[in-house]
């Protein structure tokens, strides 16, 4: 009995242990406002009808504005007189990159780190990772035989003639469009908005990130990756704190998958 | 006149009647009973010996002026080239005849008359003035220098040891030994006068104004009245019975002598006095005229003459060589210093002009036959050629006359002013008498020049036409679409370019090869536009529309007809002179209204095959030119049709190959027994080919072949997308040029045309536009095969009707869409199945054809043109206007960004009051 009570206290440790690492408390760091409340450290003054006004006050703002945002970025009326992707690129960077940072430095007058613009927890992040880009890969070799995936799923022609640009489409274009979806998504909406609300957070995101892309683009094979992206890279951001290991971990997922294409092409 | 003995009178009288005696005498025994006629001996004779009277009278007459046919001797002049140039070297050749000398031992005397020489540059002889003497210089310095320069060093005159003297024989270097008896022609009369001076004196006694001459007559020969009646009995024409073998009648004809005391006479020379008292002519009638040369009527009789005489003879026998100056002879055997160093030879060579003769030789033209020199406008030439003629005198030697052969045959007393004569002399116990003329052969040259450049010597243009198409066919209709006609004229002796020979067009037509009643049109067709101009120079090639319309054609309307095109060319030579030439060429045309007409087919299935049958819509009949040439495509397989009516015995060709259809293997329209007025092709060839279809058939009412031939040109289907309303949509001005032709098809102002673009349309802003696609060949409209596909900016489109797309422009100015127009063309499975039925043709052969239009629209601000703003204004709106867009969108963008940051912050606002904190 006190064998079989040892073993479950080990095994009670190994599990604590797991999960320390997968939820990031490993390190022993506390972070009280990706926990949800702000009073807990703000100046060690507790003053809890002040700061859940504060907390209600700003759920209120960041959502109007995250609605808002979108909405906008949907319903933008479109300049005949330009180019469709130049504006998508340019109302992109203004609604998912630019504004979300002005909000919350001038708005909400808070850090950039409450974006998850801070340095990440990679132990969690590397293992968040990997598992985003093993099951990734597993859901890949299910996916390619689709044909409406491969169909779906298209690499501009350049590509396929030189490696060097094939590179440099994944730095630049990709990249950046990851960097867009993190610092929105992950960043705004999952830590700045929903942070208060755990690691539903992550699910909440990625729902939204989807239903967004549906509404606007309609659902279809070209946007899998991008969807199952999002609620891996949502966990990879939750858990490491920072959007630099989401970003990264995005990144990674997006140029094995066109890898894997251009080797197919 | 000499003295005549009265001992040779009487000798010739008895041997006249000796002569009669002995004739008589074989008679005298024979017609012993009765005494002999004269009358009946002649006939006898005639009888006997077959003489017949009249050929006797005949050759007698010849013989009484044979004296007077002489062949004296000629020469004729050829030049290379026959038209010479300012600066180019001319040979002259001389072809002397009628001389006993071979031509090598003939004098050939050149001379070279220049247009620019005078006394004062061309004296060479020095006598002050230029004249035959220097023209003889001037061409023997030419043949004895030919070509060396006394310039040139070493060259001295003041020692000639090189012995090139010749000595000149009269007549020729081969006459030798026979004595010298030059003479002169005159070519009017025929007599030959002696070059003597008779130191006689011979008058004539004709009446003030008048001189003595020679005239004669012609026998004028008419016919009578009167009938004679022959044969059938009765008496002949001399009154003797006729016997009675057959009869008829005949016209008897009359002579008149001639009578020059009333005209039709003419002088033949000069008279003689004979006995010192009696005037006498050897040929015609001793008058008195006023003028020898125009004289055809005796003004006085001429009776009487006195001649007195010295009883000395001078002999004018002379060379016409080329004399140096200096009274320095040529042709003396001596060729001195002074001589070498006027004809400028090289007084160290015997043979300067290194022809195998000696200098002096070579100055008198021994054998000289060719004379070049450089020629230069104006030039004349001519050859005095000294030999003995094949004219024998009546001396008693074997001597001929010495005579001079000119180019013109001008030389003789009365053109140089000569006087004439004459002497007696007793030759063999007859007093002969030798007509004589004082003058010199030196004067005859200025008579004899030649121009080489003159006409005469160069023969005619010779001209080639040549006619293309072979047959032709002509467009009567309003279409003229009538064969283009192309007449080539091909001169090849040409010495110009045929651009600078003056043509001159003539067109005729006719209904008959023979141009029976030719009808010229030259005008009406210049007038109608079937030609430019039929005169002027560069009209080697004559082009040639056959669209001759019904007006002018007549009765061959519609028939057959011959069209006669002429050509007088014309050239000027240099330094004067025409040459001319005349030809023509005949071609056979076919006139008509009725014309090939040209379907697209339908399948039809007949039993186990399928075949094809004449499909309801024509084609290539909406215009002049796709009447002329149609334009198919690959794979299409055309009907061909023409009106029967008035035609039978139909015979297809295409590209010289029979096109047959039959009714078994073809086509339902077809027949088996005999070729009908519809035949099928396919369209198999590549792009570019072309096929040329010709029927021949009968017309029933003439009887007479006509052939018409319509021409299909293979192209690739081709698209075009044009506005409907180019109100709306109008074609892009891309700029203006200036009509230097005036070609132009569109309105130019003040001479600047607008270039307007095929490849872009602009429009306004929110305006509805319509767009259609024209397709060419046209007839793919309506092809059952057509399958098309608009897109705008790459989105498909579907058509608002058959060809026609209509989008509003939704674009702001600036922008612009892309339209491209996509058509293929398949032909359906059963005409896939004819093809192969019918020609044969594989199924993997009559694939389908693909084609594109495409068209880009660009839009354009309705307001663009109302820019009246002023001021301020007026530069924020041209700053406004060079702002990128991307920057005005990324402005845009940015103001809306921060109206949403704004709304949140005052939300946000209105959230933290205190009636909000109060109600929470």
């Amino acid at each position: 009995m006190e064998e079989c009570r040892a073993r479950l206290a080990v095994s009670k440790q190994v599990v604590a242990l797991v999960i320390s690492v997968i939820s990031g408390t490993w390190l022993g760091r506390v972070d009280g406002r990706f926990r949800g409340t702000r009073f807990d450290i703000d100046n060690g003054v507790p003053n809890m009808k002040k700061s859940m006004f504060a907390e209600r006050e700003k759920m209120v703002m960041t959502t109007l504005f995250v609605f808002m945002s979108l909405g906008l970025l949907y319903g933008l009326p479109e300049s005949q007189s330009l180019d469709s992707v130049t504006q998508e690129i340019i109302a992109s960077i203004i609604f998912l990159l630019v504004l979300p940072v002005i909000y919350c430095k001038m708005i909400l007058k808070e850090p950039l780190s409450s974006l998850g613009i801070r340095e990440a927890r990679w132990l969690p992040a590397f293992f968040w990772g990997g598992a985003m880009v093993s099951v990734g890969g597993i859901l890949l070799f299910f996916l390619l035989p689709v044909e409406g995936f491969r169909s779906a799923y298209e690499l501009p022609s350049f590509l396929e003639k030189s490696f060097l640009w094939f590179v440099v489409y994944e730095v630049v274009a990709v990249g950046g469009i990851a960097l867009l979806y993190e610092l929105f998504f992950r960043g705004l909406v999952m830590k700045l908005w929903l942070g208060s609300l755990g690691p539903i957070a992550i699910v909440l995101q990625s729902a939204i990130f989807i239903g967004f892309i549906g509404i606007s683009s309609g659902f279809s094979w070209q946007y899998a990756v991008l969807c199952y992206s999002s609620l891996f890279s949502g966990a990879v951001a939750y858990f490491s704190r920072s959007i630099y290991a989401s970003w990264l971990a995005n990144w990674t997922l997006f140029f094995l998958v066109d890898l894997v294409f251009l080797v197919l092409h | 006149m000499r003295e005549v003995p009265l001992v040779g009178i009487s000798r010739r009288y008895i041997a006249v009647i000796g002569l009669i005696g002995m004739l008589l005498a074989p008679f005298s025994s024979a017609q012993a009973a009765s005494v002999p006629s004269v009358g009946k001996v002649a006939s006898k004779l005639e009888k006997r010996y077959n003489i017949n009277g009249d050929s006797v009278r005949d050759v007698m007459q010849g013989f009484n002026v044979n004296s007077s046919k002489k062949t004296t001797p000629e020469v004729s002049v050829f030049f290379s080239p026959s038209d010479p140039k300012s600066g180019e070297k001319i040979t002259a050749r001389a072809m002397p005849i009628y001389f006993s000398n071979p031509s090598e031992s003939l004098y050939y005397t050149w001379y070279l008359k220049r247009k620019d020489c005078n006394a004062a540059r061309c004296d060479y002889n020095g006598d002050g003035a230029y004249n035959s003497k220097d023209w003889r210089i001037e061409a023997a310095s030419i043949l004895v220098q030919n070509g060396y320069d006394s310039v040139d060093p070493g060259t001295s005159y003041i020692v000639d040891d090189d012995n090139d003297g010749y000595k000149a024989r009269f007549g020729g270097d081969n006459k030798e030994g026979k004595a010298d008896y030059c003479a002169v022609y005159d070519p009017r009369s025929g007599d030959v006068y002696e070059l003597v001076d008779s130191g006689s004196s011979v008058s004539f006694s004709c009446p003030a104004g008048l001189s003595a001459t020679c005239l004669e007559g012609e026998t004028q020969i008419n016919p009578e009245t009167s009938v004679v009646t022959f044969g059938g009995g009765g008496l002949d024409i001399f009154g003797d019975p006729a016997p009675n073998s057959g009869g008829g009648t005949i016209t008897p004809f009359s002579e008149t002598p001639p009578d020059c005391n009333v005209g039709g006479c003419s002088s033949v020379g000069a008279p003689v006095c004979s006995g010192g008292s009696v005037p006498t002519c050897t040929s015609g009638t001793p008058c008195c005229v006023a003028d020898p040369v125009t004289a055809t009527v005796c003004a006085a009789p001429l009776n009487l003459c006195s001649a007195t005489t010295s009883g000395s003879i001078k002999d004018l026998c002379t060379h016409v060589f080329a004399q140096p100056r200096g009274g320095l002879v040529s042709g003396d055997g001596a060729f001195g210093a002074g001589e070498e160093s006027f004809w400028k030879t090289n007084p160290r060579d015997p043979s300067t002009a290194n022809n195998g003769q000696k200098d002096e030789a070579t100055v008198v033209g021994l054998g000289m036959d060719e004379f070049s020199w450089t020629y230069f406008s104006g030039d004349e030439v001519g050859v005095a050629v000294e030999g003995t003629s094949m004219i024998p005198t009546k001396h008693d030697d074997s001597s001929s006359y010495v005579m001079w052969a000119f180019p013109k045959n001008k030389c003789h007393p009365s053109l140089v002013g000569g006087s004439t004569d004459q002497y007696v002399q007793t030759i063999k116990g007859y007093q002969v008498t030798f007509p004589t003329a004082n003058m010199d052969p030196n004067d005859c040259i200025s008579h004899n020049l030649v121009n080489p450049a003159e006409g005469g010597q160069s023969s005619n243009l010779s001209i080639q036409l040549s006619v293309s198409p072979g047959s032709l066919t002509n467009d009567e209709t309003s279409d003229k679409s009538g064969d283009i006609v192309t007449v080539q004229a091909a001169i090849d002796n040409a010495s110009r370019e045929n651009g600078s020979l003056h043509y001159d067009w003539i067109i005729d037509i006719s209904d008959n090869p023979r141009f029976t009643i030719p009808r010229n049109i030259t005008a009406a067709a210049i007038n109608s536009e079937l030609t430019t101009r039929t005169k002027g120079n560069d009209l080697g090639t004559l082009h040639f529309k056959m669209n001759i319309p019904a007006a002018l054609l007549g009765p061959m309307s519609g028939g057959t007809g011959y069209i006669r095109f002429r050509l007088r060319a014309e050239e000027s030579i240099e330094g004067g002179g025409i040459r001319k030439g005349n030809s023509e060429v005949i071609a056979r045309f076919v006139s008509t209204g009725k014309r090939i007409q040209a379907y697209l087919v339908d399948p039809v299935v007949v039993g186990p095959r399928t075949h094809v049958k004449l499909g309801a819509n024509m084609i290539c009949n909406g215009s002049p030119l796709e009447r002329t040439a149609c334009q198919v495509i690959k794979n299409e397989v055309i009907g061909l049709k023409i009106d029967g009516a008035g035609l039978r015995d139909f015979s297809w060709q295409i590209n010289q190959k029979p096109l047959i259809c039959n009714r078994v293997g073809v086509s339902p329209d077809c027949s088996d027994t005999e070729q009908g007025n519809i035949v099928f092709f396919p369209v198999t060839g590549k792009t570019g080919d072309s096929y040329e279809v010709t029927v021949t058939a009968v017309n029933t009412a003439t009887d007479q072949a006509v052939t018409m031939s319509r021409l299909f040109y293979v192209i690739d289907p081709y698209a075009q997308i044009v506005s409907s309303d180019t109100d709306v949509a109008w074609k892009k001005l891309l700029g203006f040029y200036r009509d230097v032709l005036g070609t132009a098809a569109v309105n130019c102002p003040a001479g600047l045309c607008p270039n307007y673009s095929e490849e872009a349309l602009q429009t306004f802003a929110g305006s509805v536009v319509v767009l259609k696609a024209e397709y060419l060949p046209r007839f793919i409209a309506s092809h059952p095969g057509l399958h098309t596909e608009w897109r705008v900016d790459g989105e498909v489109v579907e058509q608002s009707a058959t060809d026609t797309i209509s989008f509003p422009i939704r674009k702001y100015g600036g922008a612009s869409y892309d339209i491209s127009f996509q058509a293929i063309i398949l032909q359906t499975d059963l005409m896939r199945r004819a093809l192969y039925d019918v020609w044969d043709i594989s199924p993997l052969d009559s694939t389908e054809s693909n084609f594109t239009g495409k068209m880009q629209v660009e839009v354009q601000d309705a307001t663009m043109a109302a820019g009246d703003q002023k001021g301020i204004k007026k530069y924020y709106a041209l700053i406004s206007s060079y702002v990128p867009e991307t920057f005005l969108f990324t402005f845009r963008v940015l103001l809306l960004g921060f109206l949403a940051l704004f709304v949140t912050s005052f939300f946000g606002s209105l959230v933290s009051t205190p009636r909000f904190s109060r109600r929470r």
